[in-house]
């Protein structure tokens, strides 16, 4: 098992021998990496590095939840199913499975990245009265 | 002296050689035998296919591509590995400038990649559509077209 620690103290440790999906690309000059883990309702993690080659390590994001909705305390089910990369975005595809309710919703979604900062998780989704 | 040092010599050497040839040979890997440091892993993606869970593994500052396969329900439990470090005799650090694998994706029972090769020496770099074949117990070599 391999674990890093990755900039900031508050940063959890990721266990990257379980990639399933990764993509890097450069965004805005620097360097973008998408991680999403093997496993059930897996979050999306955001790396920015100085390098191509996966060193100097600018910002990481771990994103689990959806505004105040966390994947794997309310949802039954959360699968990214494609990400991709845009001039100044990730647009993903989401499937989404409610702990009530009928069937799943598959949703577009963005991440916002900026000069060194990454932005919260967006999709077209209603939960109870609140649009995400 | 000399030959204690001889019968030393001549007890470790078939075992140095009958390691080396597993090394080499081109049998599938097993997971522990090749170091992948994965946290500089630049591509991966899953499909499953007749049964199995195969990965695919691109990694920074490393010119060969990675496919591991699981038993289904086992994901921390690889069946097979094999690193893909040439196509024929020809060594992607050793024969080319730089390998890339551009795009890659699962197709039915395949990995198919788009491969540019940058020659060494003079000459032009090529972009090629290549394949492997992905079996319940077997993971295929690089096949490219013309």
């Amino acid at each position: 098992m391999l674990v890093a620690l990755s900039a900031g103290a508050s940063a959890p440790p990721i266990d990257y021998e379980k990639v399933g999906m990764v993509g890097v690309q450069r965004v805005m000059g620097q360097w973008v990496r998408y991680i999403v883990l093997r496993g059930d309702s897996a979050c999306v993690t955001v790396q920015i590095f100085k390098a191509a080659n996966m060193e100097g390590l600018v910002r990481q994001k771990e994103i689990c939840s959806l505004g105040e909705m966390h994947f794997h305390r309310d949802f039954a089910f959360v699968d990214v199913w494609r990400v991709d990369f845009e001039p100044n975005r990730l647009s993903l595809e989401i499937e989404f499975i409610r702990l009530r309710g009928s069937g799943h919703e598959v949703r577009p979604c963005s991440i916002e990245i900026g000069n060194g900062s990454i932005g919260d998780l967006e999709c077209s989704l209603e939960y109870g009265s609140v649009y995400y | 002296m000399f030959t204690r040092v001889w019968k030393r010599v001549l007890l470790t050497t078939p075992w140095i050689v009958l390691y080396a040839a597993s090394t080499l040979s081109g049998s599938p890997a097993k997971a522990s035998e090749r170091h992948i440091d994965y946290s500089k892993v630049t591509k991966a993606d899953g499909a499953i296919i007749r049964e199995r869970s195969f990965r695919y593994l691109v990694v920074a500052d490393d010119p060969c591509l990675t496919i591991q396969s699981f038993r289904l329900g086992h994901p921390g439990e690889y069946h097979q590995e094999k690193s893909i470090c040439s196509l024929g005799g020809a060594g992607f650090d050793r024969d080319f400038a730089l390998v890339e694998f551009k795009t890659l994706g699962f197709h039915n029972d395949r990995l198919n990649v788009e491969v540019e090769f940058i020659p060494s020496r003079r000459g032009r770099k090529a972009v090629r559509w290549c394949s492997i074949a992905l079996q319940p117990d077997s993971i295929g070599d690089l096949v490219c077209n013309r």
